[in-house]
This record gives structure tokens, C-alpha cells and sequence, in this order.
């Protein structure tokens, strides 16, 4: 459901270049399901490759097997974190890498590190966005989705 | 001071250090604008491997809008700058995994055509391309 959720939301913002609400609910999902915030990311994945590749799959779908996935691993790190700036840091921190790490996938398939480096280089007023967009959008949204999952998840608990 | 505060504090200056090197890298190494009117040639492959070539004089700076002044290119606009769907005239059939490729000189440019800075003399070549 939530990585449902992450695609519907990336495509409603689909217009708004950057600007997604991606880091938020996966560091959400990781907070409160652990490693199993790899199903909502195996989820979204798919959804994205059905969904945007249907004339086979792109390159960057390929980076995304491994970019969001990493971004669960990181929020593992500092699951115990209850500081909402930190988190609006982290997520604006792997909004700034975001960009190289998918060009990465590039340099692997032979482009080599010139290329690699003029895709960075260009790519980074976008990579600034999405930075800024990840801080504000946790900022914003972590502790009003926190609650929400919270109720959910203990009044499930509670009915059982 | 608080282990927590210590620890959002640096958080912070981490972060504002990635974004500040961001920043200077970028103005090092972005593409220079070359001002002034320019000469470019641009040669077209069709599908049909028939070949059309524009010489084309513009004072844009990047290779977008000289293409555009020309109203040689169209497509969709997209994160990265202008996703270029039809040439000349000829729409990529994307069904068919077809797509227009861009190089300079013959070497496979590394930019889109919104962030390709154009020099007098510059030659590029946009071919019909088939398979991703």
C-alpha cells in the first residue's frame, strides 16, 4: 500500500520537477516497519517500471534498484533518531546525491567518468532542488504522516 | 550543550558544506556561453538515411534555441530540458524504441540540447536513431 502510495504521489507531482514526497514516506516506512520498508520500495519500483517504461525498460529504472533501497539502508542507521531536523537533513543530503548516484549506473555501463561527471555537473541546479524539496517536505510533512501511521498502525493493534 | 543539539548542529554544517561545494562546482565547470551571432551547421539523418543539412546563423547560446529559431525540433518538456521528439518534420516512434540522437562532431553529446553551449564554426549531427 504505502509503496502505492510513494508512485501516486510522484505522480501527482509529476509536473513539479524534483519534487516528490519519496524520502519522506521511505524514511516513514523504515521508522516503523524496518527492513520491511524494502517491500514499499520493491513496490514503487515495480509500479515505476510497469507503469513509465511500458517500451521496455530505461536505464535509470535500472539505478533505481539500487538508489532507493540505499536510502532505506541509510534511514536503518538512524532509525532511533527523533530529531525532525536531522531527519530533514539526511533526506536533503541524499536529495543532493541522488543525482550522481544514478548516474553512476551510467559509468558502469561504460560511459566512463567523463560523462559521468558532465551528467553531475549539469544535473546539479536539479540535484539543489530536490535538496531543498526533501528538507522542506520533511519538515513539513514527517510528524503529521508520523501520527497518521502511528494511529493506524496501534488502533490495528489495539482491535486485535 | 545537548548531545542531541551537538549532533543537529552538525548535521546542518554537513549539509551546508555538500550544497556550498555543489554550488562551486557547478560555476566551475558549466558550459561557457559564447555571446554574439554564430555560425553553426547542423546536419539531420533521417530515417530514411536521406541527409539534410542547416547552416544556421543565431545569437542563442545554447543549442535549443538555435534549433528552435529554426522550428526544426519539438518534444516534451522535461526535467532535464527539452526532450526532442521530432526533427525536421519526423516524430521518433517511441513504440518502435526510435529516438534522436545527438552528437557534435560525431562524439555523443553529453548534455541536452538546453544545456549544450553553441561556438561559431560548432557542427552538430542529429540521427534517427532505433533501440534504447
Amino acid at each position: 500500500m504505502l509503496g502505492a502510495l510513494i508512485f501516486a504521489a510522484k505522480e501527482a507531482l509529476y509536473a513539479v520537477p524534483n519534487v516528490n514526497l519519496n524520502a519522506v514516506l521511505i524514511i516513514l516506512a523504515t521508522v516503523f516497519f524496518g527492513w520491511k520498508a524494502l517491500y514499499c520500495v520493491a513496490v514503487y519500483v515495480l509500479l515505476e517500471g510497469v507503469v513509465n517504461n511500458a517500451n521496455g525498460f530505461m536505464l535509470w529504472w535500472f539505478s533505481y534498484l539500487y538508489v532507493w533501497p540505499l536510502l532505506v539502508c541509510i534511514a536503518m542507521l538512524f532509525r532511533k533518531n527523533d530529531s525532525l531536523l536531522i531527519w530533514a537533513v539526511i533526506a536533503a543530503v541524499y536529495g543532493l546525491v541522488f543525482g550522481p548516484l544514478m548516474y553512476l549506473l551510467y559509468f558502469a555501463v561504460n560511459s566512463g567518468w567523463e560523462m559521468f561527471f558532465a551528467m553531475w555537473v549539469s544535473g546539479i541546479p536539479f540535484d539543489l532542488i530536490h535538496c531543498a524539496s526533501n528538507f522542506v517536505t520533511v519538515l513539513v510533512l514527517y510528524k503529521p504522516l508520523y501520527k497518521v501511521m502511528d494511529r493506524l498502525l496501534n488502533g490495528r493493534r489495539g482491535a486485535a | 550543550m545537548s548531545k542531541k543539539t551537538r549532533n543537529i548542529i552538525i548535521a546542518v554544517a554537513v549539509l551546508l558544506v555538500l550544497v556550498i561545494g555543489a554550488l562551486v562546482i557547478f560555476n566551475q565547470n558549466k558550459p561557457a556561453a559564447q555571446l554574439g551571432d554564430k555560425n553553426i551547421t547542423v546536419i539531420v539523418v533521417h530515417g530514411d538515411e536521406s541527409r539534410k543539412d542547416f547552416q544556421i546563423n543565431t545569437s542563442s547560446e545554447n543549442l535549443r534555441g538555435a534549433l528552435e529559431e529554426q522550428g526544426l525540433v519539438e518534444g516534451a518538456e522535461s526535467e532535464y530540458g527539452l526532450y526532442v521528439l521530432t526533427v525536421d518534420g519526423e516524430t521518433a516512434d517511441e513504440d518502435a524504441q526510435q529516438w534522436w540522437c545527438f552528437t557534435k562532431g560525431g562524439e555523443m553529446l553529453m548534455t541536452g540540447v538546453d544545456d549544450t553551449m553553441i561556438a561559431d564554426g560548432d557542427q552538430y549531427e542529429i540521427t534517427l536513431t532505433t533501440g534504447w
